[in-house]
């Protein structure tokens, strides 16, 4: 298994508050990788960790074996995208204009516009379904339209890594197959995912590696029907359930058991 | 509808509409005709021609010197000073994600105020005391507003502690006038309100320099400012340092309207409309810091233009007109929201 990105026995904190204790992880290269853990978890922190925007209080967390610390911003962007859980669209921005942002790590001060930047917004709006809204208000989309919006400004950023905080929620049931869908296809053709999400018996459908969290600390890594376990639910989410095959994918389904329960 | 300007090896490649560039076509020849209207109307009036004869180095010498020492460094000076409020004003709005965030109505203005009103009484003046003055002010009360903001202040109490702080600055430069000599408090006073009446070529040489200095650093923040407004996560995820621009921008921007506030006197109004006018007319959800660097100018050229038409018993201080100017805008925003929440 190769992997170019890694956490090497880091721990976080928030305002103080210590949210991950001494982990370490690899992320598989050209794989999905979902994390998932109850909230409060550190699901959140650990993303920000990989994509450098939170700093570790200790371990390192390294890109082809260098500390994301060490590498320039821009650098950095050009190998790692993040969509955040609530990123902002300035009034009055359309559609392309919005995708074209993706593209600022790859353009300088004189040089704001080229032939690639176009090639690569135009694909990644037809990938993400909105080459329609091209030239629509960004204002005037649906929020399922909207989080696809999003999700074309960082495949137009056209980095090897992904990594998407909680990228479903806000989206009815269909878009989220879309995009869980569009995700896995993503990691077919040779990109690294790695989502926040929450719904895990679509997590187990789509993803490949997941990783559990709790308590600040990993539970349980590796392929769904490895770690989908009514013990690893329990540890987790303190949850009794039953694990049963998906009908259609069957790949490992929770079913939670209790029906009134005190936690 | 974008445009492309490169250079054939496309080293060189700027982007920008069609839309753009007509409104800076449009703001440009706006300029242009109160330019021609400014250095025209007056007690001496003259005519277009006459003032292309002064301008290419001919004309008669009554003539050569109503236009070349008086109007035009007059009208210079507001198209400069027009122009640095204008991006000032842009530059916090920007960082700020706040149309009402300008340094007049954020209270830097009033801190720059007093700096330099304690320049002026307690050390004498001088372009360099007095420059200094405004800036530390600016900054003093720039700080004071970024500690509520660290606080998680933001929106409209942002802005409500930002007047707070411009009040207590304005009230402690109205008690230091109170305790000077008569004479010095009357100089200081006429500055106060913000004129252009006695703008002479050093201080528009000095103005030339501060805009030379500080206009191309604040224009180049566009790009950067651009990537900020989608959200700091995204600004870092694309390889921006979100801290860095928006210190940057803060610095510039409150030097613009410091150095402005010590040459020619605290002038409100201009750092906050010509922004939005500028965002109103290119609409494409981008920064606009060249247009409201223009709209400033325009705005300030056409104030002081005013300032000069209303018949008065002295010469009005343009900062006179800008206020009463500004008053008008915010009824008219007033008007338009209530409208809007009626409808």
């Amino acid at each position: 298994m190769n992997y170019r990105l890694q956490l090497d026995r880091v721990s976080a904190a928030y305002e103080g508050v210590s949210v991950l204790k001494d982990i370490s992880l690899v992320l598989p290269d050209g794989v999905f990788t979902a994390i998932m853990g109850a909230n409060g978890s550190g699901k959140s922190t650990l993303l920000k960790l990989l994509g450098g925007a939170v700093a570790p209080v200790a371990g390192k967390i390294l890109l082809d074996g260098k500390p994301v610390s060490a590498l320039r911003p821009r650098h950095l962007a050009r190998d790692i995208a993040m969509l955040p859980q609530f990123p902002l669209a300035p009034d009055g921005i359309r559609v392309a204009e919005l995708v074209m942002r993706g593209r600022f790590p790859h353009q300088t001060m004189f040089r704001q516009w080229s032939a690639a930047d176009r090639t690569a917004v135009d694909a990644a709006m037809a990938q993400a379904g909105v080459a329609d809204l091209a030239h629509r208000l960004v204002s005037t989309l649906s929020g399922g339209q909207r989080q696809r919006v999003w999700i074309a400004l960082v495949l137009a950023q056209d980095t090897p890594i992904l990594l998407l905080d909680e990228p479903t929620s806000f989206l009815d049931i269909a878009y989220q197959v879309e995009l869980m869908a569009l995700l896995s296809e993503l990691s077919e053709r040779g990109r690294t995912i790695v989502a926040v999400l929450h719904d895990i018996n679509q997590a187990s459908r789509h993803a490949s590696h997941l990783v559990m969290l709790a308590g600040g600390q990993v539970i349980a890594a590796g392929r769904p029907d490895e770690v989908v376990r009514a013990e690893t639910m329990r540890a987790v989410f303190r949850l009794e359930s039953v694990i049963v095959p998906d009908p259609v994918t069957f790949t490992p389904m929770v079913v939670p058991s209790e029906l009134r329960r005190n936690r | 509808m974008s445009v492309i300007i490169a250079s054939p090896a496309g080293g060189i490649a700027l982007k920008t509409s069609r839309r753009r560039l007509l409104a800076g076509i449009f703001l440009c020849l706006a300029g242009l005709g109160i330019g021609i209207w400014t250095l025209a109307s007056g007690d001496y009036p003259l005519t277009f021609y006459e003032i292309l004869d002064v301008v290419r180095g001919g004309g008669d010498e009554t003539a050569r010197m109503v236009v070349m020492e008086w109007r035009l460094p007059r009208f210079l000076a507001a198209l400069v000073a027009g122009a640095m409020l204008g991006l000032a004003g842009a530059l916090f709005q920007s960082v700020f994600r706040n149309p009402l965030a300008s340094p007049d109505v954020m209270g830097f203005d009033a801190g720059a105020h007093f700096g330099a009103v304690v320049a002026m009484l307690v050390f004498g003046g001088g372009f360099f005391l007095v420059a200094g003055g405004a800036l530390s002010g600016g900054a003093v009360a720039a700080l004071a507003v970024y500690l509520f903001v660290a606080r998680g202040l933001s929106g409209f109490r942002l802005i409500v502690v930002g007047i707070g702080i411009g009040q207590l600055f304005f009230a402690a430069s109205q008690w230091l006038l109170l305790q000077a000599g008569e004479e010095a408090a009357v100089a200081v006073a006429s500055w106060g309100l913000g004129s252009l009446n006695d703008m002479d070529k050093s201080r528009l040489a000095y103005l030339g320099i501060s805009a030379v200095l500080l206009v191309p650093p604040g224009l180049l923040l566009a790009r950067s400012l651009r990537q900020l407004e989608l959200g700091d996560a995204i600004a870092r995820g694309t390889g921006l340092d979100p801290g860095r621009t928006r210190l940057s921008a803060i610095l510039v921007g409150l030097a613009l309207s410091a150095l402005v506030t010590a040459l020619v006197g605290p002038i409100g109004f201009i750092a906050l409309v010509a922004p939005q006018i500028a965002r109103r007319l290119t609409a494409d959800g981008d920064v606009a810091l060249v247009h409201a660097a223009l709209a400033g100018s325009i705005l300030l050229g056409a104030s002081d233009l005013l300032a000069q038409k209303i018949p008065s018993g002295m010469p009005l201080p343009v900062g006179v007109v800008t206020l009463v100017l500004g008053g008008l805008w915010f009824f008219w925003l007033l008007l338009r929201s209530g409208r809007v929440g009626t409808s």
